[in-house]
């Protein structure tokens, strides 16, 4: 085999090579793209999802001393509680480990953070009372702080 | 004797070309499937983002989660594609978090 026609095929595979990347590369570029378009999308989903969620969730649970806010796990959490057949359970809202979680037990139990429910992405809460005003403010996944003043009807 | 010494070594380049040619073409196969795998799984994950994230918004706005898949579809208009993904939606309570699983299609085989 002459010089010049393996000159000729090694120059036809590296063409095909580069072929190859080209191809590759606008696959990784364009999911590159869809995962930016995807998370721009979520993010504007979720910016008030969070705090839409616990402000739902302390309208449910508005009784008499039934809402407070304190500490749960290190973090500012919110407690929500309703009595059910003669037991008293709470509902506690915190972020944690990037999540805003929801903990669903009988009042008294001692769980972790991680026991809790996921219900959406989130990076803090944080929750102090105020005579009967309940004062959040909520940071999203994408670190948005929103803020959140309740007012609860019955009293704390 | 020389001649066919020559003749010899002149495949060489051409066998080396095709052992590199055949690397880069196990390579970029490789690659190929390995993209196809992580596409599924994240459209196993969205699907799950995606129905939790509805059922949340439904609370939000109605103040009690869909008693069942299908109003949560009808509430929220959120669509999955069902001959690929499975969907399980089993609520306790009108106002706790149902639990969601979403499944791939055609695994269990």
């Amino acid at each position: 085999m002459s010089r010049r026609s393996s000159a000729g095929a090694v120059a036809a595979l590296i063409a095909a090579l580069i072929l190859g990347a080209a191809l590759l590369l606008s696959l990784t570029t364009g999911a590159g793209v869809y995962r930016q378009v995807q998370y721009r999308s979520d993010s504007s989903m979720d910016q008030r999802l969070g705090l839409s969620y616990i402000t739902e969730k302390v309208h449910a649970h508005d009784a008499a001393g039934m809402v407070s806010a304190g500490e749960f796990g290190g973090c500012d959490a919110v407690f929500l509680l309703q009595e059910l057949d003669g037991v008293v359970y709470e509902t506690i809202l915190y972020v944690h480990d990037g999540w805003l979680k929801e903990l669903f037990c009988e009042q008294g139990w001692e769980l972790e953070p991680g026991d809790g429910q996921q219900i959406t992405e989130a990076r803090g809460l944080s929750a102090a009372l105020e005579g009967r005003l309940l004062r959040l403010v909520y940071t999203d996944a994408g670190g948005t702080a929103q803020q959140a003043d309740i007012y609860v009807r019955s009293g704390m | 004797m020389k001649r066919r010494f020559q003749s010899k070594a002149a495949w060489l380049p051409l066998l080396l070309s095709l052992a590199v040619f055949a690397l880069a073409a196990v390579w970029v196969s490789a690659q190929v499937r390995e993209a196809a795998e992580v596409s599924e799984r994240e459209g196993l994950r969205q699907a799950e983002q995606a129905i939790r994230r509805a059922a949340v918004s439904v609370y939000a706005l109605e103040g009690a989660y869909p008693a069942t898949y299908r109003d949560l579809k009808a509430h929220s208009g959120i669509a999955v594609d069902e001959e690929q993904y499975k969907v399980f939606y089993e609520i306790f309570a009108s106002n706790i978090m149902p639990e969601i699983t979403v499944v791939k299609l055609g695994r269990a085989a």
